[in-house]
């Protein structure tokens, strides 16, 4: 066996020999045993290569490395339409108390920095929560003309369900926030500010190190990806059970 | 070059599965394959990408780069066949793991002995199912070199792999 046999046994194992060249070695080896019992272990080899590495969970991706692509500033600088409906966005965390306070006046400290505000005490936008699908745009108006729109849906780590959303009072600022559905109650675990950037469609973050907040909550709290928009219907239609 | 455009970003999530599978080709362990991803993933956000480029490939080469930069600053082969069943999401049974474990032992115990640019060719196209032209895009080398290195990666493993010798 020289080297140009090699080569050409190893372009016909992938199928990169031209038609002419693939005619001339079949008949080679046809005439020829040696060269077979060549290409034979070639292809054994190649199988059992292929197959040692082709086993179940290969392909399977850390969420935590969807999540880092997913909250990742495009070239236009704007968050996109996948990233507003993806994981966290950056937020200007110093603004969170003082604006937090004023908005909603369930603050109460939790351990470390962390914060909650129930939702369930805002039936408007725990309503919202419990019966409104995820949107990449456009928002859903409360009775109250306050505008909502929830992101994305996770299952967390306790076996519970949480929703990532936006909530908008105008004025150019939107709260962007994780409310996790404790014993049919919404209670929001992590909320932040955000600035809306011209109009009520386009936001954009204040500070990307402060995206980590709810980057981080997701990726500490949620058992997977987000839910699709079918499983995400299915269970609205089930009341969240 | 800073940041993707969006259709780069996403064509990247979509190709996100088998940039992982390539990742655990290279490394063969499933830990150092998610390590080596999220770097591929952080270097292609950090350093960004020409308009025109295609994702998933640029992220290829990206991730080669990666790979060689972990050989050449850790013993990655020391850590070897460690490998396998540690997050699979369908766990297999006891004895498919042992048998996967040693033949995925085995195999890359014959890898780890090829030269690096051979294993890369090879991993590309009999792994991945790239085509030459892909594999030549990726590892940014002529065709023809990839030719060479496939038939020369194969005729290696020859010497230091009897597929027939494996409980398979």
């Amino acid at each position: 066996m020289t080297e140009q046999d090699y080569e050409l046994l190893s372009q016909y194992l992938d199928g990169e020999l031209a038609a002419p060249a693939a005619q001339e070695l079949r008949k080679r080896l046809i005439a020829d045993p040696a060269l077979r019992e060549s290409l034979e272990r070639l292809q054994k080899v190649n199988n059992r290569v292929k197959d040692a590495f082709d086993v179940p969970g290969a392909d399977t991706v850390p969420p935590r490395i969807v999540t880092i692509l997913k909250n990742a500033r495009t070239r236009r600088g704007r968050l996109s339409q996948q990233q507003r409906a993806g994981w966290g966005l950056a937020v200007a965390a110093s603004l969170v108390v003082a604006s937090g306070l004023l908005l909603m006046p369930d603050w109460h400290q939790q351990t470390g920095e962390s914060l909650a505000v129930s939702a369930g005490d805002d039936a408007l936008l725990a309503h919202e929560l419990e019966t409104s699908p995820s949107r990449g745009d456009g928002w859903d108006t409360l009775s109250d003309g306050r505008q909502v729109r929830p992101l994305l849906s996770f299952a967390n780590t306790q076996g519970g369900w949480c929703r990532e959303y936006l909530l908008s009072e105008g004025g150019g600022m939107a709260w962007h926030g994780v409310a996790c559905r404790t014993e049919g109650q919404w209670t929001t675990e992590v909320l932040n500010t955000e600035e809306l950037a011209g109009s009520i469609n386009e936001y954009r973050p204040a500070g990307v190190a402060n995206s980590d907040q709810i980057t981080s909550f997701i990726a500490t709290h949620s058992a997977g990806i987000a839910l699709s928009l079918k499983q995400e219907a299915d269970l609205i239609a089930r009341n969240w059970q | 070059m800073r940041a993707l455009s969006e259709l780069q970003r996403d064509v990247l999530l979509a190709g996100l599965g088998g940039l992982r599978k390539f990742c655990f080709s290279l490394t063969g362990s499933a830990a150092d394959a998610d390590d080596l991803l999220q770097t591929t993933v952080e270097r292609v956000l950090d350093k960004g990408m020409p308009e025109g480029a295609h994702a998933v490939k640029w992220a290829y080469r990206i991730c080669k780069n990666a790979w060689i930069d972990e050989l050449r600053s850790r013993q990655v082969r020391d850590r070897y066949p460690r490998l396998v069943g540690e997050q699979w999401n369908e766990a297999p049974s006891a004895e498919q793991t042992a048998n996967g474990e040693r033949e995925i032992a085995a195999v890359s115990d014959a890898l780890e002995k090829i030269p690096r640019d051979q294993r890369l060719a090879l991993t590309l196209v009999a792994m991945e199912g790239k085509t030459y032209a892909e594999a030549a895009q990726i590892l940014e080398v002529p065709v023809g070199t990839i030719m060479s290195r496939i038939a020369r990666a194969r005729r290696n493993l020859l010497e230091t792999y009897d597929p027939s010798n494996e409980n398979k």
